[in-house]
Order: C-alpha cells, then sequence, then structure tokens
C-alpha cells in the first residue's frame, strides 16, 4: 500500500480538530478527524483507541486521514496514562482491558460531535480493549476490527509449531497433569458475548506463527463453535501465514483494517464491497 | 481549544492547534502560564522512535507550566499529527519547523525568550535552529544526541540486539544495513524507518560543532540508570565550561524499575528549579 501523504489526506490533515474529553480516570486526548465534505458520506466515525495514538509509523494517524478522504469521521486518541492522556503510566494488562476509555470517546462523539453510529479497529491491546466497549455502547457500534491480542488468563507456553496439533496437546497435557485448562478472559468472554448479541460485524486477524494464535484457537472452539448462525456469519475470522504481532507486520495489519472499514461505506456497500484480504490460509465466518 | 487547569502553584492553561511549516500544518501543544516577563520552553522532540510517546514532554511542559512557565511542544512534519512524509524528511527541514515552532510559540505567548529544551535527536536540531532565533535564554539538553552519525549507527545495532534477544541470528550487520540504505532508500529500524535522503542530510550534525556559537546557560540532564555522568556527557560538560558556559548537569534515573522517560516529574522539577535561576 502506498501511504504517502496525498492532496485528499493532506487536506484531512488540514481539518483536525484535537480534542480532549473526560475519562473514566482523567482527561483524554485525541484528535478528531472530519469527514472530506466533497466525498459522500460515510455516517459513520472510526475510533483508534492507541497507546499512543499515533502509535508505531503514524499508521492510526495515515489511517485516520486516508478514511476521513473517503467520507469516514475519525478519532485516534491517547489512553489514559499515554501519549498526553492523564493517568498512571502502567503495563498494558490482559486483565484490564481500557473499554471505559472508549466508551468515554464514543459518548463524547455522540454529544459533542453528532456521531451516531461507530467502528472500532485496535490492533493488541488495543483489540481487546476496543471490544471491551461493547459491555456499554454495543447498540452503537456497526463493526469492530480486532487484530492479534490476547484472549486468555495466562500466557500459553510456547509458540506453535503446529497449530491444531499444538493446541490439542496443550489440552491433553493439562489433563494429564490435572492442571487447569486454558481460560477465556472473563472481560473477553462478557465483551465477545455482547459484540454476539448485537448486530455489530468483526473481523478477528490473527496470524498462523503468532504464540497469540494458539490462544485464540481456545476462543475459536469455546466461544465461536457455540454462536449461532446469524452470528457467526457476522464475525469473520481471517488467519494469515507468518507472522503479524511483530513491527514488521503491523502496516500489513492496519491495511486490512482500512480495506475492511471501506465495506462499510453506503457508496461501497451497494456496489458489492470488495474484499482483499492478503492471502489468508483460513478465511471462515 | 482551550482548557483550564486547576492551579497546582500557578495557574495556566493548555491550547492545542495546528500551525504552518513549510506549507504543511503541525501540531502544537501550548502551555500558557501567567508569570509575566518569563522566557517560553519549547520541547524540541527528537527524531521517529523517541518521538513516537511525547509523554515525557507532555508531563514535563505541565510541570514546567505549574511553576509559572509556559511551554510548548510540537510535532515536526511526518512525525506524530503533523503532516508531511517521512520519505521527504530532511535535517533542515526539521530545523526549520523547529524555527516555525519558535516563531509561533512565542506569538501565542507573549514571551520574548525562548528556552530550548532539546531531547534526544532534537538536541542536535535545537542546536542549528538557535542562530536563526533570537533571544534564546537557555537551552536544556534531554540525554542529547551528540553526533547523528553515531546515532544511525546505534539505532541499527539495536536491531541486532532486539534480533537476538529473541534467540535469532542478527540478519544483517551495521554495515549490511547501511549498504542496503544507500541501494534501497530505507531501512527499518525497530517500529520506524530510516530514509537515505533524512540520513544524507543529518549525518554531518555534531552538537559540539553547532554549538560552537552558543554562550547561554546550558543543562545536560543524563536519562541513565548510572549513578554518575557518562563518559560522554561529562566531555560535553567539560568542553562547553571550557568555551566559559555556565552549565549544569543533572541526573535522572527515575524511580527503581521504571524507565526514566515515563517518569519525568523528577527531571521536570529540576529543570524548573534551573529556569529559577535564569531568572
Amino acid at each position: 500500500m502506498n501511504w504517502r501523504e496525498t492532496p485528499a489526506t493532506l487536506s484531512r490533515a488540514r481539518a483536525e480538530q484535537p480534542l480532549v474529553f473526560k475519562g473514566p480516570k482523567g482527561a483524554l486526548h485525541g484528535i478528531f478527524t472530519p469527514p472530506a465534505p466533497d466525498a459522500s458520506p460515510a455516517s459513520v466515525c472510526v475510533v483508534f483507541p492507541g497507546r499512543p495514538r499515533s502509535a508505531l509509523h503514524r499508521l492510526p494517524v495515515l489511517a485516520a486521514r486516508i478514511l476521513a478522504a473517503e467520507g469516514f469521521a475519525a478519532l485516534r486518541f491517547d489512553l489514559r496514562g499515554r501519549g498526553e492522556s492523564a493517568g498512571e503510566v502502567e503495563m498494558p494488562s490482559r486483565q484490564e482491558p481500557r473499554g471505559e476509555d472508549v466508551v468515554a470517546a464514543i459518548r463524547y462523539l455522540r454529544e459533542a460531535h453528532g456521531q451516531k453510529q461507530f467502528l472500532l479497529a485496535g490492533y493488541c491491546f488495543d483489540a481487546v480493549t476496543a471490544l471491551d466497549a461493547f459491555r456499554d455502547e454495543a447498540a452503537a457500534i456497526a463493526g469492530i476490527f480486532f487484530a492479534t491480542a490476547a484472549v486468555l488468563e495466562e500466557k500459553l507456553g510456547r509458540p506453535p509449531a503446529d497449530g491444531l496439533a499444538r493446541s490439542a496437546a496443550l489440552r491433553l497435557r493439562s489433563m494429564v497433569r490435572r492442571a487447569r485448562a486454558p481460560k477465556i478472559l472473563e472481560s473477553f468472554e462478557i465483551s465477545f458475548r455482547a459484540l454476539a448479541r448485537s448486530h455489530a460485524r468483526a473481523l478477528f486477524l490473527y496470524a498462523e506463527q503468532d504464540r497469540l494464535r494458539a490462544e485464540f484457537r481456545v476462543a475459536e472452539e469455546v466461544l465461536f463453535s457455540k454462536l449461532d448462525s446469524e452470528a457467526r456469519g457476522r464475525l469473520e475470522i481471517e488467519i494469515w501465514r507468518g507472522r503479524i504481532h511483530t513491527i514488521e507486520g503491523e502496516p500489513a495489519v492496519i491495511e486490512r483494517a482500512i480495506s475492511w472499514l471501506r465495506e462499510f461505506h453506503p457508496a461501497r456497500s451497494q456496489s458489492s464491497a470488495r474484499r482483499e484480504p492478503r492471502q489468508p490460509i483460513a478465511q471462515e465466518s | 481549544m482551550l482548557s483550564r487547569h486547576p492551579p497546582e502553584k500557578q495557574k495556566w492553561t493548555e491550547e492545542r492547534r495546528y500551525f504552518e511549516s513549510d506549507g504543511r500544518p503541525l501540531y502544537g501543544a501550548m502551555y500558557r502560564a501567567e508569570r509575566r516577563g518569563a522566557p517560553i520552553v519549547l520541547f524540541c522532540n527528537s527524531f521517529s522512535e523517541n518521538h513516537c510517546e511525547g509523554r515525557a514532554e507532555a508531563i514535563a511542559a505541565r510541570i514546567i507550566a505549574a511553576n509559572g512557565y509556559s511551554a510548548f511542544l510540537y510535532h515536526p512534519r511526518a512525525h506524530g499529527d503533523s503532516a508531511g512524509d517521512p520519505e521527504d524528511v530532511t535535517f533542515e527541514g526539521l530545523v526549520e519547523d523547529a524555527v516555525n515552532a519558535a516563531t509561533y510559540a512565542r506569538s501565542r505567548s507573549g514571551a520574548s525568550q525562548i528556552v530550548w529544551v532539546g531531547v534526544r535527536f532534537g538536541a542536535l536540531v535545537a542546536a542549528h535552529a538557535i542562530p536563526r532565533i533570537s533571544d534564546t535564554a537557555g537551552l536544556a539538553l534531554w540525554e542529547p544526541v551528540l553526533n547523528a552519525r553515531d546515532y544511525f549507527r546505534k539505532s541499527m545495532r539495536h536491531v541486532m540486539y532486539y534480533e537476538m534477544s529473541k534467540g535469532e541470528r542478527p540478519s544483517l550487520t551495521v554495515d549490511q544495513m547501511s549498504e542496503r540504505l544507500k541501494r534501497e532508500g530505507k531501512i527499518s529500524v525497530l517500529g520506524f524507518d530510516l530514509h537515505r535522503n533524512f540520513v544524507e542530510s543529518a549525518q554531518d550534525a555534531d552538537l559540539l560543532d553547532a554549538l560552537q556559537p552558543w554562550r547561554g546557560p546550558t543543562l545536560i540532564a543524563q536519562f541513565q540508570k548510572h549513578s554518575r555522568l557518562s563518559r560522554e556527557h561529562h566531555q560535553l560538560r567539560e568542553t562547553l565550561v571550557g568555551r566559559g558556559l555556565s552549565v549544569r548537569a543533572v541526573l535522572h534515573r527515575g524511580p527503581a524499575g521504571a524507565d526514566c522517560w515515563w517518569t519525568p516529574e523528577g527531571i521536570a522539577k529540576q529543570t524548573g528549579d534551573w529556569l529559577d535561576e535564569l531568572a
């Protein structure tokens, strides 16, 4: 993908509005990118929670401007304790996603900017944080792009040598040792169920050689397998070859986020959305 | 937008706006204090990876504003929330942004004098910007990069350390990375890209050379866990003192177990004390 600035994205940069809104632990800072006035309106606002909001390679900045040039509104903001936002600096904890911050962003955008429908996009911890917002704002969220995040209470031992076999071996070993089986994070499960009950679409993106893929396999077995057909149809899974939970892997993930989010544009939906996944080895929905 | 904060010591407000530099919008945050006649403290951010978070500057700016000094931080072109493409960034462009940031900050704050805080690579940028701006009252160097060429090589070496930390054999040596940069125009260096344009434009930048004309008060802040000044910082101090400058060196080690860049409260306070002494 060509990430270079264009006249259209530069125009969106010029229109950007720094904003501050109240979060549960103090002020949260972000940048609102209004949709291009000459673009067909998407009537939906994309929210990128960040640590910090510009992240590595500034990908959320570029993504926000690209999407805004096509008619989406966008907000990128610093989660608490990161960037300019208030709060104590803490290592991200899989047990403590920051969904309340995303909920605060949604409510602020609704009240101050008249936004009604939202799309969420997150990578790693930010994905769990975005999903966590479904507890309180599921009705307002049209879709979530969820890439390569932890879903279990504890890390699994080693990276998967061979996906299915490894997952099975892990469970077998747990049984033999009478150890506790891998347990889905309560926060993930509650949010996931809220997502399943909603009308939102989702794309869960993982890569085969990432350690987190083994975690997600447990979620597939425990949670996805119990979805009814309607919910299963809304919640897509894409598994790529290689690794994406790396510094080098992130640009391709955000590129995929952009292409998936574009499907929510009414103009795109009407002309049968193109899907351009990067050679998934499995695509399920 | 403007927001008022409860005073810790003095009243101050925050204002975030884009300003123009070389035909593109740059993000800037002003922390405006009300002490009359005080200089404005201008944070000259680093390049790429050290600029990514910007939290140390944001926290320090608030503490300094609470001490009565307006502070301003900005994102240079192709960094953070500013516009621009990394492929097009040159060292001269970063210096131009610093000069434009200083002009803008002064006009918005009403302050006439500037105290620069050069952060990592930003120290090199600030040192080159100072001669182009009148009324610089002081220069604080936060863990300054002393020489661009060494900085680039260290950045490449970090890639090797990172690969080794994962139990992998380094994929390229520093020399091989340099060759690839020349050949392909870009290499990835742990979360950011080094572009040939930028490296070629910056590689001769040297802090002591750039500070030859500088005669003002100077603060060297070392952000390391060591209990004494590093050899490089010691040499920097001795050279500047030898030129007749008033130099203070402080150690910022942060709390035990914490990255000192995440806990800038101590160095912000020391920088504030140094500002008080300048006044």
